[in-house]
């Protein structure tokens, strides 16, 4: 029983930090037809460089329904901060008359987007996707 | 869907038109805005009527306003600057995606061989300082080199091995005019092509990594900039300037440095229907360096100089063109695409006026 002890409060302090661990994976439309994407591709499709599947460009949806979200976006796809990121997207539609990526602020909306364009490419926590047969995952982006 | 103008948003759903990435069309309204406080002291004489307008009163409210339409490979777009005394269709250009990294444009353009100006056009919130350098000032703002084209720009972007790139941009049209007070531009809200002459540009751009912003390249114009109105007395005979332009620049972005470089060597040819022509020729550039600190704070300093501007008979046009300036200043960002900005500059202009001027700035993207 003395042996036990160990391992059992071992067992019990893991388990909290086991089942706290999120998640934010890429996600696009499950009628579509992206299969995959590489970093680079990735970080050009939030930059707002073309990125072309089957003859048509992908549209980049930006998560903005949690903070801690939109953290992990601008230190894992883009690497900017806040600052330099909106200078770029304002510069996008300054210098090159390009529309801004849609900037989405619930779950619900990202989910619609994605349901309604099968070009359309965004990043989410995986608990909001999980089950969810109408998105495919593409790759984890992030783990806690 | 955040901070999209209510009015334009309704006429363009009504329209079929989606915001960004939902749809074949896709629209987009973009406003830059600012506010300046401006003071000056130290004038050697006193100031002429033409130096207010230009540098005192000049733009204290200002409205960028941008529209852009976007349906498959076509594109529209427009940007219009509304001030406390003016309002000027800047741009306005139709576009079509030859390829993916392939734009053809038609309209009124600025130039391609300014990169300050493709940087940051009249979007004052996304450049540092408050004021531009002389050398790549609007027409209306004492400029010396053309700004504003009608014609024809193609815009490409090439993809070289290890993730470098080249970044190419060639344009032609109908060059400004040349008038007693500066460059008068092409009017396309009051067409009259009448005395326009052609002018070209080119530039090139390397970039070490094609996603980052840091880069070098070449800069090319050749302009025919004719009269309005007839030349004055001093330069009685001349039936137009042909100018030639080479240039350099560079931009290095290394958080928390970044700095910018542009070179001009400007080759005057003064076309004499009476005599040979009169060849000369000046340069003129800038150097900024700006480094951040944290809460959202940046210093800036810039440098401008000028070469043989005395000598041309071209800058005789330009008695208030800015040949050397120091420029200190502080940019706070304060909000989410708000910032203010300080700054102090001692100037001195070509017809030997020194100056030192303060402004202080608010800037802000605000939809």
């Amino acid at each position: 029983m003395r042996r036990l002890l160990p391992l059992l409060l071992a067992l019990v302090l893991a388990a909290p930090a086991s089942a706290g661990t999120r998640q934010v994976v890429l996600v696009v439309s499950a009628d579509g037809p992206i299969a995959k994407l590489d970093p680079i591709e990735i970080r050009k499709i939030f930059l707002g460089l073309p990125v072309i599947r089957f003859s048509h460009p992908l549209h980049p949806i930006l998560n903005g329904s949690d903070e801690q979200l939109e953290q992990v976006f601008l230190q894992d796809i883009v690497a900017m901060s806040q600052s330099a990121y909106d200078r770029h997207v304002l510069g996008l539609v300054l210098r090159q008359g390009k529309p801004r990526p849609l900037e989405l602020d619930s779950r619900e909306a990202v989910l619609s987007a994605l349901y309604r364009d099968r070009y359309a490419v965004s990043y989410m926590w995986s608990s909001d996707v999980a089950g969810n047969s109408r998105v495919r995952v593409l790759r984890v982006l992030w783990t806690d | 869907m955040k901070l999209r103008n209510p009015c334009i948003a309704v006429l363009l759903l009504a329209a079929g038109a989606t915001p960004a990435g939902a749809s074949d069309l896709e629209y987009d309204l973009l406003v830059f805005g600012s506010a300046e406080l401006y003071e000056s002291s130290g004038f050697d004489a006193p100031v002429s009527a033409d130096f207010r307008r230009v540098f005192v009163s000049d733009q204290l409210v200002a409205a960028d306003v941008l529209f852009s339409l976007q349906k498959n490979r076509f594109r529209l777009f427009g940007e219009q600057l509304v001030t406390n005394h003016e309002s000027d269709l800047e741009r306005f250009q139709i576009g079509w995606e030859a390829t993916e990294d392939t734009v053809i444009w038609l309209g009124r353009f600025h130039q391609a061989s300014s990169v300050w100006n493709h940087e940051h056009h009249h979007g004052q919130f996304l450049q540092t300082s408050i004021t531009r350098p002389a050398s790549e000032e609007w027409e209306d703002q004492n400029g010396i080199l053309p700004q504003h084209f009608t014609g024809l720009l193609v815009e490409s972007n090439w993809h070289l091995a290890g993730n470098r790139g080249l970044r190419t941009a060639i344009g032609g049209g109908m060059a400004p005019l040349l008038t007693t007070v500066g460059l008068e531009p092409f009017d396309v809200t009051h067409p009259d092509t009448h005395e326009h002459q052609l002018g070209f540009q080119a530039r090139i751009g390397f970039l070490p990594d094609e996603l980052g912003e840091s880069g070098f390249g070449l800069l090319f114009a050749h302009n025919e900039l004719n009269w309005e109105e007839g030349p004055p007395p001093a330069l009685a005979g001349v039936t137009h300037f042909d100018q030639t332009v080479i240039g350099l620049f560079g931009n290095y972005v290394h958080d928390p440095w970044r700095v910018s470089s542009a070179l001009y060597y400007v080759d005057m040819e003064a076309v004499n229907a009476l005599t040979p022509s009169h060849y000369s020729a000046f340069g003129t550039g800038y150097l900024q360096v700006e480094r951040s600190f944290p809460h959202g704070l940046v210093v800036f300093g810039r440098r401008e100089d000028s070469v043989n501007a005395h000598d041309s008979s071209y800058l005789t046009l330009f008695p208030n063109f800015v040949a050397t300036r120091t420029l200190l200043g502080l940019r706070w960002d304060y909000h989410r695409r708000q910032a203010l900005t300080l700054q102090v500059a001692n100037s001195k202009s070509l017809s030997d006026d020194s100056y030192v001027e303060y402004r202080l700035q608010w800037s802000g993207a605000l939809f």
